[in-house]
């Protein structure tokens, strides 16, 4: 029943946010049938950058030594029960309804303590490839040899994970398919990048 | 006084609907325009004029092929001021709008299709002097053309037909500045390079004639501004990925492009030189179309700080 009510809310939120943004033009098309609408859905990172900015956030509240600067540190961030119920499941939290804020920041300082040195090490795994990778991006970028760039990413640590390299390519506004082979996307990245300005360079007589 | 060509060898790109519109923004901002139609298709000129207008202009001869028809027939230097027109339709729209700038227009002709091999007949010579002296006054036709009426315009833009012959290159010696318009597609990535490779070219050409004995020549610069790209079609708010992939090469060649675009709109950009009044100054426009025209401001607002045109 409270969940029917809480969803009954929300509804009634997200269509009076909807109304509230129409022009009055825009509302009689709809209502006339002269319009209609689309649900477009956002691509988006967001549960990766969601993660490394809770590990991130972690490894910062973890470097705070007193209980209560620990609370506080955690409330100046997350002021909203549900924010801190995400980073609770985050942590792998069990987490109930009845539970207050006090009672959620409780949990996640013992959990988040319990787990120091797994979030110190994520952490510095993600920055390692984060810079790896951004040295990697760098040095394909101003590769001046086909070969040379293709044995460049077969090395790399991204040729083991498709998903990866496909996030790599859109750095270059490269997109693949999906299904495309892990061959097929290197192939597809060093024409985009280095053979386009190799021949750039070369009709313009700079090579 | 700056000058800016619009080039691109590839036709259908938009070329003309880009300095039609950049023109009568600019023109709303308070700027004095003079735009120069030097395409033989005459698509700039019927922007803003209608065909008996134009046909008054022909017998009048105040075209610019008239013009380069003085210096082929009686070798006379005429004054481009006999060619300027100020259309009604758009200076009428501008002072509805309350704007204080100004657009006026030289007017191309059909038949400057032909003109390009009588032009060629002037150039050449006997001695490396006179081949020299040929090719600095040919090729500076329209430079010193409108040296002569700088004083009356804040910039000039110059509407170039899809080639590289005289004419064109005249208007690149004439020209501080060059923009090229093109579309997101593999064979116009080539265009751009083959133009610039040319560009570079003519430019060398011209600098080690200068340079290669007296007289009051100048050596030239034209500088890329950036490259517009056009017809883009656009999938949640950013260009289609085929075409933002090509975009990207063209950025990544070293190219400066503009990240504002001319999206593609058969409807609205079909009619719009028919009106006399481009797209950016309908002031009747809503929904999409509104955004298009926002687009176009957002495109001038590039265009000024790249250029770094002043009143």
């Amino acid at each position: 029943m409270s969940n029917s009510k809480r969803d009954s809310e929300i509804l009634i939120r997200l269509f009076n946010s909807f109304v509230g943004n129409l022009t009055v033009g825009q509302y009689e098309k709809l209502i006339n049938g002269h319009a209609e609408i689309k649900l477009v859905e956002k691509e988006s990172n967001s549960n990766d950058d969601d993660n490394n900015n809770y590990l991130n956030f972690l490894e910062k509240l973890n470097s705070i030594n007193i209980y209560e600067e620990k609370a506080f540190f955690l409330k100046k961030h997350f002021n909203q029960k549900i924010e801190l119920i995400q980073l609770a499941k985050f942590l792998g939290v069990q987490t109930k309804t009845r539970d207050t804020i006090d009672d959620l920041i409780k949990k996640i300082i013992v959990i988040s303590d319990d787990l120091k040195d797994e979030i110190k090490y994520k952490v510095s795994r993600k920055n390692y490839q984060e810079e790896t990778l951004s040295n990697l991006y760098e040095k394909f970028e101003h590769s001046m040899d086909v070969e040379d760039a293709k044995i460049m990413l077969k090395g790399s640590s991204i040729y083991q994970n498709k998903s990866e390299l496909l996030k790599f390519a859109r750095r270059f506004s490269v997109y693949p398919d999906k299904s495309s082979s892990i061959d097929h996307i290197v192939d597809l990245l060093v024409k985009s990048v280095v053979e386009a300005k190799l021949r750039s360079l070369k009709i313009r007589q700079k090579l | 006084m700056d000058i800016i060509s619009f080039i691109n060898y590839k036709g259908g790109v938009g070329k003309t609907t880009v300095t039609a519109n950049v023109a009568a923004e600019l023109a709303y901002r308070g700027y004095k325009v003079l735009v120069v139609d030097l395409d033989p298709q005459a698509n700039l000129t019927f922007s803003f004029i209608n065909i008996d207008e134009w046909r008054d202009l022909d017998r009048e001869s105040r075209t610019i092929k008239h013009w380069y028809d003085e210096f082929l027939n009686d070798n006379r230097d005429v004054s481009l001021n006999n060619l300027i027109i100020s259309p009604d339709k758009i200076n009428n729209h501008l002072n509805a709008m309350d704007s204080v700038g100004r657009l006026d227009l030289i007017s191309s002709h059909l038949e400057l299709i032909n003109l390009d091999l009588e032009l060629a007949t002037q150039y050449g010579g006997n001695s490396q002097r006179t081949i020299r002296s040929s090719f600095l006054r040919l090729f500076t036709r329209l430079k010193r053309g409108l040296e002569g009426i700088k004083e009356k315009y804040d910039l000039v833009l110059i509407d170039c037909p899809p080639n590289f012959n005289i004419v064109t290159q005249n208007a690149i010696i004439a020209s501080n500045l060059f923009i090229v318009p093109a579309k997101a597609d593999f064979l116009s990535t080539l265009g751009i390079d083959q133009l610039v490779r040319h560009i570079d070219g003519l430019t060398t050409r011209y600098n080690n004639y200068v340079n290669d004995g007296p007289g009051e020549w100048k050596e030239i610069n034209p500088r890329l501004s950036g490259v517009i790209f056009t017809m883009i079609n656009i999938y949640n708010g950013s260009p289609i990925q085929t075409q933002a992939g090509y975009i990207s090469q063209v950025k990544r060649a070293g190219y400066p492009v503009f990240d504002s675009y001319i999206r593609n709109n058969s409807t609205l950009f079909a009619h719009s030189p028919e009106d006399g009044v481009p797209v950016v100054l309908d002031t009747e426009v809503s929904g999409l179309y509104l955004d298009i025209r926002g687009e176009i401001e957002e495109l001038v607002n590039e265009f000024i700080l790249s250029t770094g045109v002043t009143l």
